[in-house]
Formats: C-alpha cells, structure tokens, sequence
C-alpha cells in the first residue's frame, strides 16, 4: 500500500472530475433525499435566455419548492432516462408538460415522479439572477407553449441597446 | 492572518463519518460530497478516496480503533503494518481537517 494510494483528492467541480448525467441524478437525489438543495452547472442553450449554458443553479427538493405552472425543474425524460433542467409550461391532471424555453417542441408529458427538483435560485458569473423564477415565470410559460418567445426575442433584438437596459433594469428593481 | 489549527489523528480512537455526507462509489473510488449548509454543491469542494482508501472507509463504520484497521488491512493486504497506520493516520488527518469525520466513542 503506497501513501499515493490512501490519500484522498480533493477536487474542484468540473475541473478534475467529470459528472455524469446518471451520476449527477443520483446525486441529486441523494441530496434530496436529505432534504438538501442541490448546486451544480448546466450545460446547454435549451432554457436561454433564461438559464444559459454554465450558469449555476441550485435545486430544491420538491417538498420544499412544490413543482407548479412556469417552474424550470431538473427531471428525467421517461424515454431515454436524459436529466433536462426545463420549463413546467402546461399540467393536465397529475401530469406536466415540459419545455425549454429555447426549443421548437415540448419534450413530453412527465410524472410528478420524474421531477427531482425545482430550480430555486440562479447565478451567472458570480451574480444572482432572479428574472424568470418569479410570478413572471407563469407568462414566460404561456409563450413559450405557445411557440411565442421566439417572436418575442427577435423583436427585443430591434429594441436599442440603452432602452434594453432600462427595460431590464425596470424590470429586475 | 488564520492560523491553521493542527488536527493529529491517534491508533487508539475511533472515527465515524458525519452523517451529512453524501458517499457514492464511483468506478471503484470514492466520492465524498459534505452537506454544508443544508445543500450540496457541486461547483464547491468534494473529494474523491482511492480504492484502497476505500476498503479503510468501508472499515469505519465498524467502530474499530485505527490500530485494529490497521491490523485487518495488513493481514488483508499483506503489507507493513508500520507503513499500514502511516498511511492510515494521514488520511484520517486528511478527513478530519475537512470535517468528513468526527471521533466518537466506541458505545
């Protein structure tokens, strides 16, 4: 037996281990499982503007944050076992529709038992974003099911630079 | 500026994990993720035990002083006990800087 071999290393996330998608579920739900929220980094453009690709999220049970209408959740998609962190944008009954923000189609409808979490807080380059987890959410929902955030992003796009930081500014005070 | 405070290990003492921990065997290693602060946070620290540091950890929860581990892994291993506890005693510092393991009584 080395000393090489017993020591342990410590590592900092993302750089010296890679993380899984069935590793980051299992993890996850052994946080939850402790009633613990859950941080890590996502990967991806499916949620931008909203959640974009390295921005940290952290994740609450649902027992602390109850999965409701416009919440992005962490979930499982039944066919393919995929961990998706997306938008609840519809519920029929016991059932949820979810959906990026950022893609064309919904996934499909999940059970309550395929949500591991909600997202409960977000960061982007060390700075909190809140826009998107609040009541606001609940619209954002219904354009993004009704195929109408698109329309939304290009006519933003044509808004001038400086009255898009006072609309943000307006909106996030 | 913080002094860092000196944490010995001893063979005599018994050592647990905490129980806000989250342990997951990964290709044979061990990854080691502390609940700080009611969450578990991927971006922050974790830590990952070789194999053989594993079959110490596995041993833990078993109540044994360092110095009877020591002994069973020598016999398993068929290795120097001298070097065994060494190996030993600097994980187990390791752990117990990072508050992955608290000493408890062998009750």
């Amino acid at each position: 037996m080395q000393s090489a071999e017993i020591k342990p290393d410590s590592c900092q996330g993302g750089q010296e281990f890679s993380f899984s998608g069935a590793l980051t579920i299992e993890l996850m739900q052994a946080a939850f499982s402790k009633g613990a929220r859950f941080r890590f980094q996502v990967k991806g453009f499916s949620m931008a503007p909203f959640i974009n690709d390295s921005d940290i999220v952290t994740l609450s049970p649902l027992c602390l944050s109850p999965a409701g209408l416009g919440k992005p959740v962490a979930c499982i998609i039944p066919v393919d076992k995929r961990l998706v962190v997306h938008r609840i944008v519809a519920r029929k009954k016991n059932r949820y529709l979810i959906k990026g923000d950022n893609c064309s189609t919904p996934d499909c409808l999940i059970l309550n038992q395929d949500i591991l979490g909600s997202v409960t807080s977000l960061q982007r380059q060390n700075k909190n974003i809140s826009f998107g987890l609040g009541f606001e959410r609940i619209a954002i929902a219904f354009l993004s099911r009704n195929g109408l955030l698109p329309l939304l992003y290009s006519l933003w796009d044509r808004i001038p630079k400086l009255l898009r930081i006072f609309i943000k500014c307006r909106i996030l005070l | 500026m913080p002094v860092e405070e000196e944490i010995k290990a001893t063979l005599d003492t018994v050592y647990s994990p905490l129980e806000d921990l989250v342990v997951k065997e990964v290709h044979g290693e061990l990854l080691l993720i502390p609940v700080k602060a009611g969450k578990i946070d991927l971006e922050s620290e974790f830590f990952k035990i070789s194999e053989t540091g594993k079959a110490l950890w596995d041993k833990l929860g078993d109540k044994k002083t360092l110095k009877e581990i020591s002994q069973e892994l020598s016999l398993e291993y068929d290795a120097d006990l001298e070097l065994i506890e060494r190996d030993i005693l600097g994980l187990i510092e390791e752990l117990l800087k990072r508050r992955i393991l608290v000493a408890v009584s062998r009750d």
